[in-house]
């Protein structure tokens, strides 16, 4: 895959001003233009699994609820009660067969019906019951996520997502199980931590720990109609622009060995590391409990990460799924939420005794991808953990490494937009997917598609 | 030291309310292991058993408050108390849990 980074195409070029990123008339703008408009992660499906599951996805000011009613069906709905518009739900995810407005009671069915109104009798107007049940939102699942749209004249999410969803698909991102569920309130606005995820021109300044992993010089980055961008990185490599180690560095020493590799083997020859990795997950894939049939010798080693327009990062590799998300403030440009769940695919215990090669140093976790570092093993859904950047900065909480580096860059970018000394980005050819993008959130505040 | 005996036993992801004088009592059975918690829900003060129990989390039926079988722990909702949790010992086909009064 040794490409280069160049962009696949003509990128329009968009001027990336400090406004967009402090000002409360663009805030505003968005709401209307953009959020209004546009698919967007609510959640991941396996929090709807049964009737009765439901979650709320908080998008300030606005609040919805996906819940799975008792036929099976999942519905998404405003989280608004239509008597007096009290917040029905204060709660963020649960079991119920009804809502009760905590306001003046009234009940909803976990399908959004109106089910019961305390002293009925009183409202001479009457109750009509299908005007006054809960505004139900489009809702569909995909890639082990529940995605919303409050458009009811938009694509559907397949129109919407296009090409990836096959690309995406190999993976079987919907097989994975939660295992990490975070939320740091960030003091940033929500497209500048996003744009962080559109370059990868700043890994080699604030993730040092990234060159004895992944070759980002050598990248490939794609744009896609609708503002959806990928990048294609080498894994279990290093970077290719600096000096070649004589060793294997220690960043990949745990994954070889899960994989029974010998790093004293690869002396000098560090740059066979991918190759082989490829070959030995192929090789043991059944005794480790993964099934790798569907993806490809690159897919094995590397990572892949998509852009989905306006506010998902989706970051794939074979046992492992992130699914990164940005949300605005109520009232605050200068503040957003960054959410991170992270997936895992369970080793598959029927195919690891069907393998046919024995490894039993495999009888801890399989650690052969990269972040694995989380408590859970999936079997529990994790609670949700909410936090200040200062608890990242503090180091009392982690998003994992390379998301803290970044939150600590992030919020003094923030501040610069603010400064008498800055007026625009000024980019080069491998922030293109931020120019990409930025060209799609303007077509959106413009309603100008052509 | 009170005690209640129930001598009816759960399956797995079950539960049921239990009541002694005005003590209302919820026990649940998670992997094969009993746990007991108030019944009464910290926020509105209604039976937690009309809720729905997924893993080791009970959702309040009225507002959806959530709380931990295992601990009491309140997890989230319009509650911020948690909920007293008792200790139970499954002895002889017999459930024994000891209350605080």
């Amino acid at each position: 895959m040794a490409q280069t980074n160049k962009p696949s195409g003509p990128v329009p070029f968009t001027r990336i001003t400090a406004d967009r990123y402090i000002s409360p008339e663009y805030m505003l703008q968005e709401r209307d233009k953009l959020w209004a408009k546009t698919w967007l992660v609510a959640g991941v499906a396996q929090d709807v699994a049964e009737p009765g599951d439901f979650f709320v996805f908080d998008l300030e000011p606005e609040s919805i609820i996906v819940s799975r009613a008792e036929d099976g069906t999942i519905n998404a709905f405003y989280n608004v009660c239509q008597h007096r518009g009290a917040r029905l739900l204060l709660t963020d995810q649960g079991a119920m067969e009804t809502y009760t407005c905590p306001y003046h009671g009234w009940v909803y069915n976990n399908d959004g019906s109106l089910c019961e109104v305390p002293e009925e009798d009183k409202f001479s107007r009457g109750v009509p019951r299908e005007g006054l049940s809960l505004q139900t939102l489009r809702v569909d699942v995909w890639a082990g996520a529940v995605w919303v749209c409050m458009d009811n004249n938009a694509p559907s999410l397949q129109e919407y997502l296009g090409p990836i969803i096959e690309m995406i698909e190999p993976f079987r991102p919907g097989d994975m199980r939660l295992v990490e569920d975070q939320t740091c309130r960030l003091e940033c606005n929500w497209k500048a931590v996003f744009d962080n995820f559109g370059e990868l021109y700043h890994v080699e300044h604030i993730h040092p720990q990234h060159e004895l992993i992944f070759d980002c010089p050598t990248s490939t980055a794609e744009y896609f109609n609708g503002g959806h961008t990928r990048v294609l990185i080498d894994g279990f490599t290093v970077n290719s622009r600096l000096p070649i180690p004589e060793e294997v560095p220690p960043t990949q020493w745990a994954q070889m060995k899960a994989l029974g590799m010998k790093r004293e083997n690869y002396k000098g020859r560090v740059l066979d590391v991918r190759r082989d990795v490829q070959l030995r997950k192929r090789e043991l894939g059944p005794s480790l409990g993964y099934n790798y049939d569907s993806l490809s010798d690159d897919q094995l080693s590397d990572i892949v990460q998509y852009n989905i327009f306006p506010n998902a990062v989706l970051v794939l590799q074979p046992e492992e799924f992130w699914i990164l998300r940005s949300r605005p403030h109520a009232t605050d440009p200068n503040k957003c939420y960054w959410d991170k769940f992270a997936l895992r695919m369970l080793p598959d215990v029927q195919l690891q005794e069907n393998a046919k090669v024995e490894f039993p140093a495999l009888q801890n976790r399989a650690n052969v991808s990269f972040n694995l570092d989380q408590d859970s093993d999936g079997t529990v859904r994790p609670e949700h953990d909410e936090f200040d950047q200062e608890a990242i900065i503090a180091g009392e909480k982690t998003m994992t490494i390379t998301l803290d580096q970044d939150i600590h860059l992030i919020r003094d970018v923030q501040k610069g937009m603010h400064s008498r000394g800055f007026k625009e980005a000024w980019l080069n050819d491998d922030e293109s997917r931020v120019q990409h993008y930025h060209s799609w959130i303007d077509k959106y505040i413009n309603q100008q598609f052509n | 030291m009170t005690q209640i005996r129930v001598s009816q036993s759960l399956n797995d992801g079950e539960s049921i309310a239990l009541k002694q004088g005005d003590q209302h009592i919820l026990l649940c059975k998670i992997s094969g292991k009993y746990h007991a918690v108030s019944n009464i829900c910290s926020h509105a003060r209604v039976l937690l058993s009309k809720g729905r129990l997924r893993g080791t989390t009970i959702t309040c039926p009225l507002h959806g408050a959530r709380f931990d079988v295992t601990s009491g722990k309140c997890l989230g909702g319009p509650a911020f108390q948690d909920i007293a949790s008792y200790s139970v010992s499954d002895e002889d086909n017999e459930i024994i849990i000891a209350t605080d009064r």
